[in-house]
């Protein structure tokens, strides 16, 4: 009776070495040349999913706020203040340019430069920090004048729109301070900057947010 | 199947669910 058995190539110790990596081809790493991070990520996917929630939830705010505007016999009611557009529109362009503080932290943590990520992050929240001043400013302005939640419709939902922007800018600012803090202990320059990503899309989202929602609220 | 290509799977779903509610928001609002 014969036997077959196959030639398998042993180590010294006796061990079968490991098969050899795949040769690519494929949409995984393998694909991407120089050790690139892939188009999609666990840290971009599992930011995609709060963001399409975030979106949701502001869609329905904003559907409710347009929906009450436009049945309203007249808007804004009358002995009702008007909403400070000049300067909500600077507090916007303040906004605006902390997302560019932002990209530019995100720009130094890919030339691994740890003092400049540390210091675009602070202008980031501080600048985020300015717009959330500003905005409590205006808010004890109009409240003085006689905007409450309680003043109808009018005031319900205007407080309820900006207001929840305002606390979504306020985890941002946490967020990011939180991540200054540790860039400047030094993490996120070893390659695992997951958490820094993260705080950079959700910041993105949040100031992409605001122009859509000073549009639909102060301006239309 | 890489990483890659399976969030991106996963993300087609996500979008597939977000586009059918956003229709049916769309379509209760008209029907409202």
């Amino acid at each position: 009776m014969t036997t077959l058995t196959v030639e398998r190539p042993q180590r010294a110790n006796g061990h079968v070495p490991p098969p050899p990596p795949p040769p690519g081809g494929g949409d995984g790493f393998e694909r991407e040349p120089g050790g690139r991070r892939p188009l999609l990520d666990n840290v971009r996917l599992a930011m995609l999913f709060l963001i399409c929630g975030e979106v949701m939830f502001f869609g329905g705010l904003v559907s409710a706020f347009l929906v009450l505007r436009v049945t309203a016999v007249q808007w804004p009611p009358p002995l009702q203040p008007r909403l400070p557009i000049g300067v909500t529109g600077v507090n916007t362009l303040v906004l605006i340019a902390s997302s560019a503080a932002m990209a530019s932290a995100v720009r130094a943590l890919d030339r691994q430069d740890a003092r400049l990520l540390v210091q675009r992050l602070l202008i980031a929240g501080g600048l985020g920090a300015i717009f959330l001043l500003v905005q409590g400013y205006e808010w004890v302005r109009l409240v003085s004048y006689g905007l409450t939640m309680w003043s109808g419709a009018y005031g319900t939902t205007f407080y309820t729109v900006i207001g929840t922007h305002a606390a979504h800018v306020a985890a941002a600012v946490i967020w990011v301070g939180l991540t200054a803090w540790l860039a400047g202990r030094g993490r996120f320059l070893d390659g695992r900057a997951g958490p820094l990503r993260a705080c950079s899309i959700y910041w993105h989202f949040v100031v992409a947010l605001w122009p859509i929602l000073y549009v639909a609220v102060y301006l239309v | 199947m890489t990483s890659d290509a399976r969030n991106r799977q996963t993300l087609r779903v996500l979008l597939t669910i977000v586009g059918v509610l956003v229709v049916s928001a769309f379509l209760v609002g008209i029907r409202w």
